[in-house]
């Protein structure tokens, strides 16, 4: 009897631990594919705008305190767009950080470009998200630089993780992505 | 007993690949995460160079930059200018909790917000004449960082300009 009870103890000891290393690993390796995912999405977005931008035109940029008292902390941002026209097909694209979703998202309209904060437009205009709904876009921010009689060099920076991620890797659960693009055509023309 | 004990060590040998596996993908996430920032980090660096050609008022014209030489460079998005490389390679920095841009301490950042990581990501910009008329120039930037077994990494893009201006 003693035994039986030594074998089961036992057992039951191993099935639990057992178990636990399994499920750890599954969610492990579950959160592995979230943030490679999330790595490549960030990439793709940062390439898509990257050649958007590469081809505009009369950029400006703008952003909206949540505060509205126009401190620059970053902290305190709620929108940060990006906006310039479209040299071929004659549009104004606007990109803009979306906070309280943690998305990046674009217009794209003929004439009368949104205003960052939505407002603006013919009043048919959205912002639409530009990236995988299992993105995280934790931080954007762009930069104009050399704006006006020359060309200007446009500095993108991306925060981006998985979504629901709880395992971090390397202390991170994001990715910090900066790059600059300098556009083809000349603001002056 | 024999039997349980042998039993018990296959599995916890099991157990201990399995963990092995789970850390070893989870550390080569890192690895892929940060060649995916210095991806970005080194075609900013031709970027940065394309703009200086774009702006200059004649061909070659890059300002920093002497023509006679083949040389190594810094610059960031806050520089109007190549900068020779002088000495050791420096960090750049990183605005964690700010803008979250990297760059280099040139006294225009504030070093309250900016914090060099782990990674340490430096990078050299070379710029070359390539052959005898001036009329190519050949830019290549490589970011490097440590690695989590503390080895360094690196990665390098090229791109080549030609005199479409003069």
């Amino acid at each position: 009897m003693i035994e039986l009870l030594i074998s089961i103890s036992v057992f039951a000891v191993i099935v639990a631990v057992v178990s636990g290393v399994f499920i750890t690993s599954l969610r492990s390796n579950r959160t592995s594919l979230a943030l490679i995912s999330a790595n490549s999405d960030g990439q793709l977005a940062m390439e898509q705008m990257t050649r958007m931008i590469r081809k505009g035109q009369n950029f400006t940029v703008e952003e909206v305190d949540a505060n509205n008292d126009f401190t620059p902390d970053y902290n305190e941002l709620k929108y940060k767009c990006l906006r310039f026209r479209y040299e071929y097909a004659g549009k104004f694209i606007t990109y803009r950080w979306n906070k309280d979703g943690k998305k990046l998202e674009a217009s794209i309209v003929d004439s009368d470009p949104l205003n960052c904060n939505g407002s603006g437009g013919n009043g048919t205009e959205v912002f639409n998200e530009i990236v995988s709904e299992n993105l995280r876009v934790d931080f954007a921010n762009f930069r104009i630089v050399g704006q006006g009689g020359s060309f200007p060099l446009i500095t993108i920076v991306l925060r981006v993780g998985a979504k629901n991620t709880l395992v971090t890797s390397g202390g991170q659960a994001f990715i910090n992505l900066q790059t600059s693009v300098s556009p083809r055509n000349d603001d002056r023309y | 007993m024999v039997e349980a004990m042998v039993a018990m060590s296959i599995i916890v040998i099991g157990l201990l690949g399995v963990f092995a596996l789970s850390s070893s993908s989870i550390s080569l996430n890192r690895v892929a995460a940060d060649r995916y920032i210095a991806v970005n980090l080194a075609n900013e660096g031709i970027e940065l160079v394309a703009n200086l050609i774009d702006n200059g008022d004649t061909w070659n014209a890059i300002p920093g930059f002497d023509s006679s030489l083949t040389a190594d460079y810094e610059m960031d998005f806050n520089d109007i200018k190549v900068k020779p490389l002088d000495g050791a390679l420096r960090p750049l920095y990183f605005s964690k909790d700010g803008s979250g841009y990297y760059a280099y301490d040139d006294g225009d950042i504030n070093l309250s917000l900016y914090v060099i990581t782990t990674q340490d990501f430096t990078r050299i910009i070379r710029i070359e004449n390539v052959g005898p008329t001036l009329d190519h120039i050949k830019v290549t930037s490589t970011v490097s960082w440590n690695a989590k077994n503390g080895s360094r990494l690196d990665f390098g893009v090229e791109d080549h300009f030609y005199n479409f201006k003069d």
